[in-house]
């Protein structure tokens, strides 16, 4: 089976990540904000017996790019290999798609012009006339909505026709420069679209409330606020029963391994067994539901609103707004925000955004810090809400202290300007999104309990159990550890399971349960430095890998792990020292 | 820029115009190209954010948000535009 090679280009937040998804059956992540993809991807589909490769580009704006994912889009479209390029357009916004659709016209052998979003362009009462495109372009022109998977079949044929040689698909058009196609793409859309003039109310009302200076702000804090409240009371239950679930597993696991050897039952029981079942205990049901709603806003268009709100002040400590889109993503993961700082164009900022990532809670910090919120408050979820909600408020001041900084002293560059598509809102299929999110999130979270933490739990079993003069190894490290611990108002065995769990942040808690033999126990005091220490300390283990790819630099690398470590460390002393003064 | 020249930022929230130059340099210079802030590209005002910057401009049928010191470089003629949605 020979292959044909496929390259899906277009404007940022087309849809061409969920065309490629609609296609291939692979699952690139989407989102409504202009540049949610930052990495080129590949797959592939079958129909009628040919093999067609699709390679989906990031988004660009013009072919005469500046940053260096723009480049490599721009090399790709250009490059000898290419069957047949798809540029797809935004058939809302069809003036600005058509101008890389124009410069890829100049350049591309043969090409296919899709027009994406045609239900939404039907529901605000716009009407484009496809043939006149394609009479404009001598190329065929397929109307589709990935979303809704309509028109995927006529696109999958058009391009075997085309493929096969069946279909002209050699576009004519000239043009020089980004002036000469801005001009050429407004002409153009002028002449192929028709405008009934019907309104959407609802969504310019709400932009009314969200990007206003007097509601924009009340509003998203409240929003935020509404889904970290669903997030812990909702997780109150399914933890319990979960915590039930896995203890009489437990139980019957140790039944069934009477016949082995006391010290292999233990290693597998309390080692592997109980470091897995502590990991999801405490991980799975948060993140269940934070995140299914999480990506229900994204969807929906909630983030550049964000980033338009946020621009100010980050203006005003030396970055840009784009910063809140990344620190939004650190949430799911410091690692993957660390890479979605592609979408920052100045490098200063890029790297001021970088090295800031891991300032806020991940998925793995996220359940931690719930839990101690329950022990510093000793009271309702109400109150735990309130203590994630200021852990939260508590990070982005420090993003902001530690931006303010940074661009005082080692990051000094030129701001660029920040410009940014505000899309419109998208009405997702909710249902729909809100499954596959938790079902994604729940398969993710599982999957790494049983990669990372059924080995660190095996390992640190075995530490406990290798004697050194006397003791386990353990607790010799806990001990070495003792003084500075202290000093932090943690304690050894704290500290030590700080530094244990740098491979992933879930480890925390389950392997000081290891050190200690026990379940984890706090003074009030304790809970808030570990929480403030939980918070601000050395990224994990692939959050430095990453940051390390993406900057080449090691010194880079040790200021993201030290800046952290710094405001953790500062922090830790101030309210242990406070607290003996009280 | 001299005070009589109407420039983006001085706008009207609601009000229309069209671009007559752009006076940004650089990287941006090019963005705001790409994106259709060219010349005979009318755009309106609709949203400011909290402290004054950005400003969300309606070009296209698309709203672009830009800072507002981005804004004071490019110059405009007020236009009285249609309301299209």
């Amino acid at each position: 089976m020979d292959g044909v090679n496929i390259v899906l280009a277009g404007n940022p937040n087309v849809g061409k990540s969920t065309l490629f998804n609609a296609l291939t059956g692979l699952r690139q992540h989407t989102g409504n904000w202009p540049g949610k993809t930052v990495d080129t991807a590949s797959g592939a589909y079958v129909y009628r017996g040919k093999r067609y490769r699709i390679t989906d580009l990031p988004g660009l704006y013009s072919l005469h790019a500046k940053s260096p994912e723009e480049k490599v889009a721009s090399s790709c479209l250009r490059g000898e290999t290419i069957d047949c390029t798809v540029v797809v357009c935004d058939a809302t916004c069809l003036a600005r798609s058509l101008v890389l659709a124009l410069q890829t016209a100049a350049i591309a052998r043969r090409m296919v012009l899709v027009l994406n979003l045609t239900d939404e362009a039907r529901s605000r009462g716009l009407r484009i006339d496809a043939a006149a495109l394609a009479r404009f372009f001598r190329i065929p022109v397929v109307e589709i909505s990935a979303a809704r998977r309509e028109g995927l079949d006529a696109l999958r044929e058009t391009l075997r026709q085309v493929c096969d040689g069946f279909l002209p698909a050699s576009p004519a058009v000239e043009v020089t420069d980004d002036a000469d196609s801005a001009q050429k793409a407004a002409q153009l859309a002028r002449k192929v679209q028709t405008c009934s003039g019907r309104v959407q109310p609802w969504r310019e009302r709400l932009d009314r409330i969200l990007l206003s200076p007097v509601g924009g702000w009340p509003a998203m804090l409240l929003l935020f606020t509404a889904v970290l409240w669903l997030t812990v009371k909702g997780a109150n239950a399914p933890g319990y029963w979960l915590e039930r679930a896995f203890a009489w597993g437990g139980a019957g696991l140790t039944a069934l391994l009477r016949t082995v050897p006391g010290w292999l039952r233990s290693f597998l029981v309390e080692g592997i067994y109980a470091t897995v079942a502590r990991v999801v205990t405490v991980m799975l049901p948060p993140m269940a539901i934070f995140f299914p709603m999480f990506t229900l806003l994204e969807d929906f268009g909630l983030l550049p609103r964000l980033a338009f709100l946020a621009d100010r002040p980050l203006e005003r400590c030396g970055a840009c707004g784009k910063q809140a889109l990344t620190s939004c993503m650190s949430l799911g993961c410091n690692a993957v925000g660390v890479v979605g700082c592609r979408i920052i164009d100045s490098p200063g900022e890029r790297l001021m955004a970088l090295l800031t990532c891991s300032l806020l809670p991940c998925n793995g910090r996220f359940p931690t810090l719930i839990l101690l919120g329950a022990v510093v408050l000793r009271c309702a979820a109400g109150a735990t809400v309130l203590f994630v909600a200021c852990a939260l408020v508590l990070s982005v001041t420090m993003v902001l202290l530690a931006c303010r900084v940074l661009s005082r002293t080692v990051l000094r560059s030129k701001p660029s300007g920040f410009v940014m598509e505000l899309p419109p809102y998208r009405l997702p299929r909710v249902g729909q999104v809100l499954l596959r999110s938790f079902l994604d999130r729940t398969l993710r979270i599982l999957g790494r309990a049983l990669l990372i933490a059924a080995p660190a739990g095996a390992v640190i079993w075995t530490c406990a159990r290798v004697q050194i003069a006397g003791e386990s190894l353990l607790e010799f490290c806990a001990a070495l550890l003792g003084p500075v611990g202290n000093a932090l108002g943690l304690s050894g065995p704290i500290l030590l399971a700080f530094v244990l769990s740098f491979p992933a942040n879930e480890l925390m808690l389950p392997v000081l349960a290891l050190i200690t033999a026990s379940e984890p126990q706090f003074s009030a005091a304790q809970a808030l430095c570990t929480a403030l220490f939980c918070l601000f300390h050395w990224p994990c283990g692939p959050t430095v890998l990453t940051v390390y790819r993406e900057t080449g630099s090691l010194r880079w690398t040790a200021l993201s792990a030290a800046l952290p470590t710094a405001i953790g460390s500062a922090l830790c002393i101030a309210v242990k020292a406070a607290s003996a003064l009280l | 820029m001299e005070r009589d020249v109407l420039t983006a930022d001085r706008l009207m929230p609601g009000r229309a115009g069209e671009i007559m130059e752009l006076f940004n340099t650089g990287p941006l210079r090019r963005r705001l190209t790409e994106l259709g802030l060219i010349p005979g590209a009318v755009l309106r005002r609709r949203y400011t954010a909290p402290g004054g910057s950005p400003i969300a401009f309606e070009v296209s049928g698309t709203l672009l948000a830009l800072r507002t010191k981005d804004a004071a470089q490019i110059a405009l003629r007020e236009v009285n535009e249609p309301w299209t949605a």
